[in-house]
Formats: C-alpha cells, structure tokens, sequence
C-alpha cells in the first residue's frame, strides 16, 4: 500500500497529536511505522494468523475509537502494544483456553523463495523445532519476549506496556531467552 | 551460564547499554567466555525467528479497512473484513443465489413459455405453400414466392434462437434451484 509507506520523521506522539487535530495522513503514517512489528508480535502471542489479523484490527480500531485517552506524556508504542495484548489476554480469557492449544499448528512458517524440496524440508523441521520451542515459554515470558523481539519496544516501554517495574521486564526476558536457549538446544 | 550478568547481557544485545554501564561491559565480555557463548546463542536464536516470521504482515484488505475507520467520524459502525464466520458466509451466499434464481425464475417464466408457443410452427409447410401459392400474381411467376418464403424463413430464423435460448434458461434456473435446496439441505 503505497500511502502506508510515506516517510515522516515526526514522533509518535506527534503523528498521533496531527491525526486528532485532523490530519489523516498522521495516523496513516502511524499504521505504517507499527504494521509489521505489531503484526509479528501478535502471531508470536497468538500464533494463528486468521485470529492475529482480527485482533491487530481491533486493536486500531481501538486506538481510533479512543483516541482521546490516550496520555500525550506517555510513549504511542507503549499504549499500542498494552491495547493489543489487553485483547490478547481478554480473547482467550472469553474462549476459557490456554494459548498453548491446537492453535500453534496454524502458524505456518516459510521457506525463502525458490527453494527446494530438500531445504523446503529443513525449514520446516527447523521452524517446527523454533516453535515447539515458543510454546515452552510462559505466557508472560512471551509477552515480553515478542514485543522486545518484534515490537522493539525498549525495556521500559514494555514495563510500561505491562504495568510492571524495569527490573520484572527484565527479569522475564531473561529468563525467557534463557528457556528458548534450553529448549532449541534439547530438540537438536 | 553461571555469570551473574545476565540481565546486562540482555540489553547489550538489544543495545540498551550505553555510557559507563556499556563500555564496563564490553570489558567483562572480553575476559568472559560464558557471556560470549550466550550472546552468539542469542544471535542464532534471532536468526532463527527472523526466518521464522519473514513475510508475515496483516493483509492489504484489513490495513485499508483501518485506515478508513480512522477516516469516519467518532462512533461510526465499523465493518470489520473479518470475524465472518465460514458458516454465515456459506449462509449468506446460498440464500442470495436462491433469492436470485427464484426472482430470475419467476420472472423469465411467461417469457419463456411464450418462445415456447413462438418455435411451434404456426402451419404447415403445405398449408404455407398453399397460402402463398393463392398470393402468387401467376404460374410461372416464382420470385414472389421465393420473396416470401425468404422473409418467413427469415423470421422463424429469428424466433427460434431467441426461444431456444429462453427455454434453455429456464432449464437452467429449474437445475439451480434444485442443486441449491440440495445445498441448503446440507447447510441446515
């Protein structure tokens, strides 16, 4: 989408501030600095792209509907993120099941294109490997795992994301490498 | 690792270090193989999760159905292109082309009964030479016959096309609507 790829080197918070006072390409601009990390992110915590393309949708939906809570001193990447995984935590709270389901096995990885049969295969296990290896992580190492990883919010954002102190949001990526690490090497 | 810098380790790789913290850090990394190990472990893991989620983006139908929503004033519906359950969808869809072919039915019916009474041929082809045997101005005179029987040919050229395609259709539309109550068999 060509619109989306426009460069603006304006903040967040000063897209966001331009988009309320009514100029769209603000928001636009916003949608395309954070479609691709926020989109990651939440494939990570959910991994089922069908259900992750709606909550990404409903999380914008939310930003758009309210919009005017939003805290000008507090960073745009922080509230972002804390709606999505808000609507993360509350869409399997409602459907009273854990993310580590039948879900995973929708999440399909890829091999680059052009490759063989062969290499084709050595993905998949690998990808398979990787992601047996996520559904080894707690649901708060996830979290915060995913939106350094991909979201690359900074350590505070996502604290501030969480509701959490520094030192926890640290502590849990951490451990949550530390586990990776371990489950990767005990698949191989 | 048996390190106790962990924590630190985390935001060197994620370059959240920076002044005296970092330049300390650099040196403990130089005399610590375990925090060496752990960084490249931390590498082939990102390796592994950036092949992992290459590609993966919110579809072009859902970034467009957002940037709209941001368009409209506060509070407006919003017409998700997703959360459309298979079944509604498959619903939807059979009760329209039942609408439909009903509609089409009754109303190509009268038509098409009528094409039918057009093709049956008004006479004979004895009775029409006779017909046109009286009109002929004398023996021996055929150009106005062969006149005539052109025109006639001419017109029965035309209806009978038009009342075969008209019949067809019906057929047609009665072999829809019979496959689509053997459907919505299936779908109740």
């Amino acid at each position: 989408m060509e619109a989306l790829e426009r460069h603006d080197s304006r903040s967040d918070e000063q897209l966001f501030q331009a988009w309320v006072n009514g100029e769209s390409c603000g928001f636009e601009n916003l949608l395309a600095r954070y479609q691709g990390s926020l989109y990651k992110v939440i494939l990570g915590w959910t991994r089922n792209p069908h259900l992750s393309q709606d909550l990404f949708q409903e999380t914008w939906v939310r930003v758009i509907e309210h919009r005017e809570k939003f805290d000008p001193s507090r960073k745009f990447s922080s509230w972002l993120f804390s709606i999505a995984l808000n609507l993360t935590r509350d869409h399997f709270r409602k459907a009273g099941r854990e993310r580590t389901d039948a879900d995973s096995d929708r999440l399909e990885f890829m091999s680059a294109p052009g490759a063989g049969a062969d290499q084709r295969l050595v993905d998949k296990e690998r990808m398979e490997r990787l992601r047996d290896a996520l559904l080894g992580l707690s649901e708060v190492e996830r979290e915060v795992f995913m939106m350094r990883h991909f979201g690359f919010l900074s350590f505070q954002e996502i604290a501030d994301a969480l509701g959490v102190n520094l030192n926890t949001a640290l502590s849990r990526m951490h451990q949550a490498c530390r586990r990776l690490k371990k489950l990767m090497k005990d698949q191989t | 690792m048996n390190c106790k810098n962990g924590q630190k380790l985390i935001r060197h790789y994620y370059d959240e270090l920076q002044g005296a913290e970092r330049e300390e850090f650099d040196s403990h990394l130089k005399a610590c193989a375990g925090c060496r190990q752990e960084l490249e472990d931390l590498k082939a893991i990102s390796l592994e999760l950036a092949r992992a989620f290459e590609g993966a983006e919110p579809s072009q139908d859902v970034l467009a159905a957002i940037i709209r929503r941001a368009g409209r004033p506060k509070g407006a519906p919003f017409r998700s292109v997703l959360r459309r359950p298979k079944w509604a969808v498959s619903f939807a869809g059979a009760a329209l082309l039942i609408g439909l072919a009903i509609g089409a039915w009754i109303f190509l019916r009268p038509q098409a009964e009528e094409a039918y009474e057009l093709t049956e041929p008004a006479m004979t082809a004895d009775a029409a030479e006779q017909v046109l045997g009286a009109l002929s101005p004398g023996p021996g005179d055929d150009s106005f016959l062969e006149e005539n029987l052109a025109e006639v040919d001419a017109e029965l050229t035309m209806l009978s096309p038009a009342g075969q395609s008209q019949a067809g259709e019906l057929e047609f539309l009665e072999q829809e609507i019979e496959e689509l109550a053997v459907l919505s068999r299936g779908i109740f």
